[in-house]
């Protein structure tokens, strides 16, 4: 009885064998003030996410962007937060997918792509995302950017949710010269 | 009255809030509710934003409740957790009633967790093959298999265009889409090749700018659907493409098929095969991808909804689970709380809080325990308070009977007399040192020792007869010869008997009296030798004066000598004689005889008596009376009658007419009591000091030895005599002898 319970602790922390969703090639660029974003979020989509967006269900992921400064001993202080949710449906009857991309709750791009490598592309690939305005030429000193993904959540024991996200991806805007605060 | 009534209006008021004390718990436990519900809605509102309104419903619901049900766990465990650790701790203490509760708690979690668990395995597992049995059943084949088909005749149309778009495009290939005047010859070939193809509609494009379009005029639109350049751009990207398009706010749906011209240089040419679909073939079809997209969408979320009716069964489980724990555990605290208050009470009162009392609500049999308890306490509270009283009350009175006894231990040690306490056995209890000196003996001769023993010598044995005899109050002198000198001691000895009137002991109070009789005979002798001098000096002087009378008319030679002698001669014997009368009753007192004591009829003696004095004194009313235990009795009868004769001339004579004289007797414990009673004038405090006193006399004349004579002849019998006031006025004389 115990050891099943254990077992059954432990496979709900635990997620078997697969790769952990992440992001990668997070890379910045500055132009016109403003912070323009690029990175591809990796191994998210996978046959439980696509087979919810067939179904025509709505599949979202949230990325959170912040500019921040890393503090040692205390939590990082945050200059400015941006949340892009990007939410895909299909249409079964046209048998197009709709992919949207909101900026803070504003719609900023309607996609629509015929396929699956079409659509997993319009999820996980971001080039020169505006994500933040900067009026600074130099930025401040130990500025970073960092990105983090959302893909839902999974309950733990049937009963408490456990967000399924990514870690935070880290840009230094202004590489610190000594770590820490 | 206002003030009463403040003062209950207050203590009541103070009474209600020291009940609801409790009520906190109350507030926390709204507090707690409200902070849960407060948070519950922010969450909500941070999670509605987040969330597109397509998933907004399943997912709050799954989240309330998980929500609820994460609450009752918490909730259920935080009572039960919190009430077996009270329990635990309370065993462990050994509290009166933990023992109880227990197995009450574990009763009651135990009837309602085993069926409750039970219940919603059952009902978990019931629900779990439900949803499972609903996704094995035939719905998915016919669901796949309409999609399927609604697919196919798309893709089929799709096909038809497609072949369609291909010819079109090759026959327009050599047309120049640039030039105007090729225009006419294109449109030609698309009406021709519209009616070849079986196609609706037919649209050239040069890239994604339009250049011509023929649509049939009985396909029904009257609009041109717009294919989006991110198609044409597909059918020039891959050389062909397909797309449907479902115009919003139109029935009718278009399959669109492209075929685009590459490697040409310049702008290519991109030619696209239409069909509309009939709106019932396409609301069919729409209906049976829909079904078959819903169906998919519910697989997708079939473990979401497993888990709902799972968790909205466990939260019916927790509910019943918590309800009946709480239940449970009310119950329990219903019984054993007022046990344990009990069980405090009785403490409270074994180590003498007899002020506490048990403060339970309760309308069932234990509270009827808790009134009796309470009514119990208070009784003996009461009790208490009347016995502490009493007892100071002891206190002081055994202070008081200290200081008595002390003060009598005092004036016992103290007084002349000897005073000799006896216990009901014999033993002697109590004896003070004028006892001992009187009886020559010592407190180990005396102290805890039998009288059989202290006084078994000759002398003492008298002491020793006279307490064996003493029924009552008695009071006899006694002669001892101790240590060779005799001792006229006066012995009283008094019964002591307890209030139920059983004999406990005696006193015996001796009284030496040796010296004070030695006074009173002096004194006595005194009084007889001045009495009887003067008795014998009265008639010497007319003796003297005779004989002188005599001489003188001898020596003058009277003729009447002769008649002088005679007379002088004749006073001379008178006197002569009443001296010599004197001297025999003088003669006759000191030589009285010890009574003979008989049987004598009192009755008789009395009425034999008083016969002598009837009519001596006109006006005087003589009346007698004899009870009839009185009536018998030992006395010497002569003597006695002597004593009454006394007794009576005296009141006869001091009674002036009209007056009474009363003669009564009576028994009173073991003795007669006989009263002559006159109402003269009574006699001074003086005179009846000395009135048994020999010689003594009020009257003038006689001897003085009457009442001396009667005192001697009342103690020869062992009895005594006393005179006293009459009421109102006159004498009593009292004289109190043993009647055996």
């Amino acid at each position: 009885m115990w050891k099943a319970l254990i077992l059954l602790l432990f496979l709900q922390i635990v997620p078997a064998g697969a790769q952990e969703p992440r992001i990668e090639g997070l890379h910045v660029t500055r132009q016109n003030g403003r912070i323009l974003v690029s990175f591809e979020l990796r191994d998210a989509l996978d046959a439980e996410m696509l087979e919810r967006v067939q179904s025509g269900l709505p599949t979202e992921v949230t990325f959170t962007l912040r500019l921040e400064r890393p503090r040692v001993w205390w939590f990082d202080k945050v200059f400015d937060r941006t949340t892009l949710q990007v939410v895909a449906m299909y249409n079964a009857v046209t048998r197009e997918y709709l992919v949207n991309y909101k900026l803070d709750g504003r719609l900023i791009e309607s996609r629509m792509v015929t396929d699956l490598p079409a659509l997993e592309r319009a999820l996980t690939l971001y080039h020169s995302l505006p994500a933040f305005e900067l009026a600074e030429e130099i930025p401040p000193p130990r500025l970073q950017l960092t990105v983090r993904a959302a893909l839902g959540s999974k309950p733990f024991l049937f009963l408490f949710p456990n967000r399924v996200d990514t870690g935070w991806a880290r840009f230094w805007l202004n590489q610190p010269s000594a770590p820490g605060e | 009255m206002s003030l009463g009534h403040g003062g209950l209006g207050r203590a009541g008021l103070r009474e209600r809030l020291f009940r609801h004390r409790k009520d906190t718990r109350l507030i926390f436990a709204v507090l707690g509710g409200a902070l849960l519900f407060f948070t519950l809605v922010y969450y909500l509102i941070l999670r509605g934003q987040e969330t597109p309104s397509g998933l907004l419903t399943n997912s709050l619901l799954l989240f309330v409740l998980r929500y609820i049900n994460v609450v009752l766990i918490l909730a259920l465990l935080f009572v039960l957790l919190r009430d077996l650790l009270k329990l635990w701790v309370e065993r462990q203490h050994g509290v009166l009633g933990s023992k109880f509760k227990t197995k009450l708690v574990a009763t009651y979690i135990a009837l309602s967790l085993l069926p409750v668990l039970l219940l919603f395995a059952y009902a978990t597992e019931l629900i779990q093959g439900s949803v499972e049995r609903a996704f094995r059943t035939p719905v998915r084949e016919v669901l796949e298999q309409g999609n399927a088909v609604s697919q196919e005749l798309t893709e089929r149309i799709a096909g038809w265009n497609q072949r369609g778009a291909d010819r079109v495009l090759q026959e327009i290939a050599e047309i120049d889409l640039e030039d105007p005047r090729q225009r006419p010859r294109l449109g030609e070939i698309l009406t021709r090749r519209l009616r070849e193809e079986d196609v609706d509609l037919l649209v050239v494009y040069q890239e994604t700018q339009f250049i011509h379009a023929v649509l049939d005029p009985n396909a029904g639109p009257v609009q041109l659907p717009e294919p989006g350049s991110a198609f044409l751009l597909a059918a020039i990207r891959e050389g062909r493409a397909m797309r449907v398009i479902d115009p919003p706010g139109q029935e009718e749906r278009f399959i669109l098929a492209a075929s685009a011209l590459r490697d040409q240089g310049g702008q290519p040419a991109v030619v696209v095969a239409g069909t509309v679909l009939d709106p019932q073939i396409a609301g069919k079809t729409e209906t049976l991808v829909q079904a078959y997209q819903n169906y998919r969408q519910f697989e997708v979320q079939k473990p979401e909804i497993k888990a709902s009716y799972v968790l909205l069964i466990l939260m019916v489980t927790l509910v019943i689970l918590l309800t009946s724990s709480w239940v449970g555990l009310y119950l329990a605290r219903r019984v054993t709380v007022p046990i344990e208050a009990l069980a405090e009470g009785t403490r409270r009162v074994a180590e003498g809080d007899l002020e506490h009392r048990v403060d339970v609500a309760a309308d069932d049999e234990l509270g009827v325990l808790v009134e009796s308890f309470n009514r119990m306490t208070g009784e003996l509270h009461d009790s208490r308070l009347l016995l502490e009283a009493k007892n100071e009350e002891l206190l002081a009175i055994n202070q008081r009977l200290d200081e008595e006894r002390g003060l009598i231990s005092t004036v016992l040690k103290n007084v002349a007399a000897g005073v000799i306490s006896i216990d009901h056995e014999g033993h002697v209890s109590t004896c003070n040192d004028a006892a001992l000196a009187m009886l020559r003996q010592t407190e180990a001769d005396l102290l805890g020792r039998p009288l059989e023993e202290s006084w078994k010598d000759g002398e003492r044995t008298k002491l020793l007869e006279l307490h064996r005899r003493a029924r009552r109050r008695t009071r006899r002198e006694v002669q001892l010869r101790l240590g060779g000198e005799w001792k006229t001691i006066e012995v009283g000895i008094t019964p002591i008997s307890d209030p139920q009137g059983v004999l406990t002991g005696h006193v015996i109070v001796l009284e030496d009296l040796t010296e004070l009789i030695q006074a009173q005979k002096l004194a006595t002798w005194n009084e007889a030798a001045r009495r009887v001098a003067h008795e014998i000096k009265n008639p010497l002087t007319p003796i003297r004066l005779s004989a002188e009378r005599l001489l003188k008319k001898y020596r003058e030679g009277d003729p009447a000598l002769g008649q002088t002698l005679e007379d002088g001669v004749k006073t001379i014997v008178r006197e002569v004689a009443s001296m010599k009368q004197m001297v025999d009753e003088f003669s006759r007192f000191a030589r009285m005889p010890r009574p003979q004591p008989t049987e004598v009829d009192l009755e008789e003696l009395m009425r034999e008596t008083l016969q002598l004095y009837r009519d001596v004194k006109p006006g005087l009313d003589l009346a007698w009376t004899v009870t009839s235990e009185a009536r018998r009795a030992r006395f010497d009868k002569e003597q006695l009658r002597g004593v009454l004769i006394n007794l009576l001339d005296n009141a006869v004579e001091a009674t002036p007419a009209p007056g009474t004289v009363d003669v009564r007797a009576h028994a009173r414990n073991g003795s007669v009591v006989l009263q002559v009673a006159d109402s003269g004038p009574g006699i001074t405090a003086e005179a009846k000091e000395k009135l048994f006193l020999p010689y003594y006399s009020t009257k003038g004349r006689g001897s003085g030895l009457g009442l001396a004579i009667v005192h001697r002849v009342v103690t020869d019998h062992g009895g005594t005599i006393k005179v006293e006031d009459n009421r109102p006025s006159g004498t009593v004389f009292t004289i109190e002898l043993p009647q055996g």
